[in-house]
């Protein structure tokens, strides 16, 4: 049984509907990530798990407990704030030492377990530093060993590494992959960056408008997205829209503005659907010989070109699709052959293509 | 262009020279006033200086026990008017209070409200139930717009708050009461000593709500307001040069403190820059990593 | 309610809750209307008339009854149920007289317009209401006057550091005591003060000038006592703009004068409404000035007010002209609040 469990769980703000009967189990010690675009609700889920909002409907379980009516300072979790919430007129081993302090904790105690943190942190020595004097990275791990110093079971992230600039987001990315490594609790973490979700998780919850898309591990999430949304949201995809004309074997066949082209059956479609094929840019090649060998062929004009060393974005007109479709290739010495205004081939493998019922807007 | 505002700006400064005198002659007749051997408080004509007037002061038997009287309703004023008056701003920082706009009015009314009227109600409610005037009327009557002061000077302050603050307080599993004395009060702290100043100097300052109240008894301003109106000595005046001197030295030490604080705040700002410093050589140190 | 809750606790938010009520409720509420009661009802002087008359009747019987029974008991053969019945009868009396002592106010009792109509028809006191409100405006005005070029001075003309060096200034004379600051004004006005001395000693005049006996010295002396009121709230609201504005209108061609009525006036319609407000407030409900300064001519409708309470004993009518006084303050307030459109919410300081 997992160890955090959301039943059912919804939230609504008078009429507005944040989180969406949410259910899903988190097993201990996993480094489990929500991921969706902002205001998609993923900061209320955290709230509902910590105990800051009640939900409207469905319950919450954390090691095997239902946590209703349990208020958040008597839940087994340690919330790191969006913003850290580092407590200003307190010095660091004072912060550290806050969740010790309120359960009267004698002072020497209370500094050991301090030391110990900062040591973790890799920031011996710095506990009698106002907090106002410690660098971006250096908060962020403060606000982490002040969780950590109450013990919590869960500790939760509320897009912790949002505030600081590219490189040390990538440097606390390990950081914190090594601590929850290091401690074996279990992470639950938010984020509207698939890098850092793809990165640090060992499971992904794509989130949006409230619902949950999908969930899986970060490949299958990339390789097999099951919804429009995670298609689209993770990662770049080319979509085509059209029309199922036949459904079978767990492969479908679409009609498209394109050509007619056979994927993947993700979602259990029937024939006469609308649908949309999605596929990957860098599941496109150039096809350079007529014959097909069962691919997907079409062929569209080259409207620009992006070089970026290690690879090549190729973009192609969108006359018969809905967006522009874009192609990655490595770059093999040869990309010098394509022209913008040339007339090229593409083909891709049906296995890598992935249909699904789209009758509405695909973000 | 320019010279029109030159002139303008002359003017101005003129208008300002006037208008400080404006202010402070009348306080520095007043001061002169009171070293003058004149039985009449005047300065002109001048009958020889003379500290007599202070001795006078100082021997007021009637006078100091009314100071005692303010003071105590002072403190009586401060130990009502300041808790009320973080409640009322708790309250009015809270979300989701139906009616916010109107609460807010209400609360704030006191201070617009006549003094004499809020006297007034007072005098006639406790009256109902066999309350006479008095010290304890005094204080009941003030606190009552006071706490309006207090309020206000704690919205302000609330209004600057992060309440994740107190959140991650009882994520990390204090309790209620925990939070609000080891992280609310601690931050409002800077409001507290200003509320509790602002507290003291309004109460001992009022007289028309203290007027109606009072009773029998007697406060500081309303001693002074009879020695005015009933035979005036100079001996008023060496109580105004007290006064005056008094806050004159709470000006320059708050003064001092502000200068203290911005240069503080300037150091602060300095150790902002040497952190982003900071930042950059750990990022130099990751690259050699 | 369910975030204070949330936030704070059962315990805080009891006390919260508890604390606001008591003192809303029980410190401003409940104690102005009850003087809103005591306006609407006056003793009726008739009733009490006929009610004393009513007692006299009762009081002279009891007395016979009393002699009567003396005098049965007097004789050799007193007849007992006589007295008996004279005893019930002397019994019941006095249980009615006492009744009627015991509910003497009650029983006067009278709801009506009374009080109020007293203001309107007695003309010492209405023209003394009329003196009240249009100089309280006046005061209101001047000090606006006044004020204005000092708050622009304060916000544009100066750095930072200067002008709160001057506002510092600002704040002694605000400190001294109210009664202090008019005080000083009679040391200047009075008969034999420092302005008639001056006068006569230059020559202007050669009789001392009575400046305490009428309007002058109490309007000098509020327009002294409250023009700071005025200055705050305004330096407040026009210390926040942006000055790069009034530079853009200048650059742009505007004259002086309409960038004053187009810019700056138009911001500091918060900082004027609250200044105005205050002031009004302050000039129309003081005791002390005109008390100080008003001399027997110079009187102001608090002192009316007053002397209901501490001289006239009529309650009741005093509390018909502290209501009046309370309206005319919240119909200025509506007043200002309407004409610079601001809202409550737009004034705290
Ligand atoms: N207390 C509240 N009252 C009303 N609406 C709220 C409240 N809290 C959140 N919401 C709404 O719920 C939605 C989800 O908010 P939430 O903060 O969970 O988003 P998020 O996914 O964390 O976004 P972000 O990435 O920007 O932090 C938003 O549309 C927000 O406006
Ligand atoms: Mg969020």
């Amino acid at each position: 049984m997992g160890q955090v469990i959301l039943d059912k769980v919804s939230m609504k703000f008078g009429d507005f509907t944040a989180v969406d009967n949410v259910s899903l189990e988190i097993e201990s010690g996993e480094f489990f990530s929500f991921l969706g675009p902002s205001g998609c609700g993923k900061t209320t889920i955290l709230r509902i798990i910590s105990g800051f909002n009640r939900p409207t409907s469905g319950t919450v379980y954390i090691s095997g407990s239902s946590m209703e009516g349990i208020g958040p300072n008597k839940r087994p979790t340690a919330l790191i704030f969006q913003n850290l919430a580092l407590f200003p007129l307190m010095s660091v081993a004072d912060n550290i030492a806050f969740g010790l302090e309120v359960k009267n904790i004698g002072r020497n105690d209370r500094r050991k377990k301090a030391d110990e943190l900062l040591e973790l942190i890799a920031l011996t020595g710095y506990g009698d530093k106002n907090i106002n004097e410690l660098s971006g990275g250096q908060k962020q791990r403060v606000a982490i060993a002040r969780a950590l110093a109450v013990e919590p079971q869960v500790l939760l992230l509320d897009e912790p590494l949002s505030a600081l600039d590219l490189k040390l987001r990538q440097h606390m990315r390990s950081e914190l992959r090594d601590i929850q490594k290091k401690t074996g609790v279990t992470f639950i973490y938010i984020t509207h960056d698939q890098g850092e979700a793809m990165t640090m998780s060992d499971r992904v919850a794509v989130m949006s408008a409230g619902k949950i898309e999908q969930t899986g591990t970060p490949e299958e999430i990339y390789n097999h997205p099951s919804t429009p949304f995670t298609a689209s949201f993770v990662g770049e995809n080319n979509l085509f829209r059209g029309r199922v004309i036949s459904a079978s074997d767990g492969m479908s066949v679409i009609d498209t503005p394109c050509g007619r082209f056979t994927g993947v059956n993700t979602d259990g479609h029937k024939q006469g659907d609308e649908a949309a094929i999605f596929i990957r840019p860098e599941r496109m090649t150039v096809a350079d010989s007529t014959e097909e060998n069962g691919q997907n062929i079409f062929s569209s004009t080259v409207s620009r070109m992006e070089f970026e060393g290690s690879f090549v974005n190729l973009f192609l007109k969108k006359a018969c699709a809905d967006r522009e479709i874009s192609v990655n290739m490595m770059n093999s010495g040869e990309t010098g052959r394509f022209r913008q205004g040339q007339q090229i081939r593409i083909a891709f493998s049906p296995e890598h293509s992935r249909v699904m019922k789209a009758d509405g807007k695909i973000s | 262009m320019r010279s029109s505002k030159n002139i303008l700006n002359i003017f101005l400064t003129g208008y300002m020279v006037l208008f400080f005198l404006y202010l402070f002659t009348p306080l520095m007749f007043m001061t002169a006033a009171a070293f003058n051997s004149s039985s009449f408080p005047t300065f002109v004509p001048w009958q020889g200086a003379t500290l007599s007037w202070f001795e006078t002061l100082f021997k007021d038997r009637i006078l100091w026990g009314s100071v005692l009287n303010s003071v105590i309703i002072g403190a009586g004023v401060i130990a009502l008017a300041v808790p009320t008056g973080l409640a009322g701003a708790m309250l009015l920082t809270s979300r989701g209070i139906r009616g916010r706009g109107f609460l807010y009015a209400l609360m704030v009314s006191p201070i617009l409200t006549p003094g004499v009227i809020l006297g007034i109600s007072t005098l006639i409610f406790w009256d109902n139930i066999g309350v006479p005037g008095g010290i304890f009327l005094t204080i009941i009557g003030q606190t009552a717009y006071i706490s309006s002061f207090c309020m206000l000077m704690f919205m302000a302050r609330l209004q600057r708050f992060d309440r994740t603050l107190e959140e991650a307080a009882m994520d990390l599993g204090a309790t209620h009461k925990q939070v609000f004395r080891k992280i609310t009060l601690p931050f409002l702290r800077p409001a507290i000593y200003s509320a509790v100043l602002i507290a003291f100097l309004q109460s001992f300052e009022n007289y028309n709500t203290t007027l109606f109240v009072i009773g029998a008894e007697t406060t500081m301003t309303i001693r002074i307001a009879s020695m005015v109106r009933l035979g005036i000595t100079p001996e008023i005046n060496a109580l105004a040069v007290l006064f005056i001197l008094f806050t004159i030295l709470a000006a320059v030490l708050y003064e001092a403190r502000r200068r203290d604080e911005a240069r503080r705040a300037e150091a602060a700002k300095e150790a902002e820059e040497r952190e982003s410093d900071t930042v950059q050589n750990l990022r130099l140190d990751m690259q050699t990593d | 309610m369910k975030d204070m809750l949330l936030r704070y606790g059962r315990f805080i938010t009891a006390y919260i809750l508890i604390s606001c009520t008591v003192w809303i409720v029980g410190l401003v509420i409940v104690p102005q209307l009850m003087m809103v009661d005591y306006s609407l009802w006056y003793r009726d002087e008739t009733a009490v008339q006929k009610r004393l008359e009513k007692m006299n009747v009762l009081e002279d019987r009891l007395l016979m009854i009393d002699s009567d029974i003396a005098a049965e008991k007097y004789l050799d053969h007193p007849d007992q149920a006589k007295i008996d019945s004279l005893d019930a009868e002397y019994e019941s009396l006095s249980a009615e007289i006492s009744k009627m002592e015991a509910s003497e106010t009650s029983a006067v009792k009278k709801y009506g317009m009374k009080n109020y109509m007293t203001l309107f028809s007695n003309t010492l006191h209405r023209s003394v209401f009329l003196k009240s409100i249009w100089s309280s405006v006046v005061i209101t005005l001047l000090a606006f006057a006044i004020c204005y070029p000092v708050a622009c001075y304060l916000a544009f003309s100066v750095k930072k550091q200067t002008a709160a060096l001057l506002f510092l200034g600002l704040v002694i004379p605000y400190w001294v005591n109210e009664i202090l600051r008019t005080f000083a004004w009679l040391i200047i006005l009075s008969y034999k003060g420092v302005l008639n001395t001056l006068l006569m000693k230059a020559g202007f005049i050669s009789q001392p000038i009575d400046f305490l006996n009428g309007n002058v010295g109490v309007l000098a002396g509020m327009a002294y006592a409250y023009v700071l009121f005025m200055v705050f709230p305004m330096y407040n609201t026009l210390s926040t703009l942006d000055k790069n504005q009034i530079e853009a209108a200048r650059d742009l061609g505007a004259s002086w004068i309409r960038i004053h009525r187009r810019i700056i006036i138009p911001y500091a319609k918060p900082g004027i409404a609250v200044g105005s407000i205050m002031t009004f407030m302050l000039a129309a409900g003081t005791y002390a000035v005109p008390a100080i300064l008003g001399g027997t001519s110079g009187i102001w409708f608090t002192q009316i007010i007053y002397s209901w309470f501490f001289d006239g004993g009529n309650w009741n009518q005093g509390s018909a002209y502290a209501f009046i006084l309370l309206l005319l303050c919240v119909v200025f307030i509506a007043f200002m609040m309407r004409l610079f459109r601001v809202k409550m919410e737009d004034m705290a300081k």
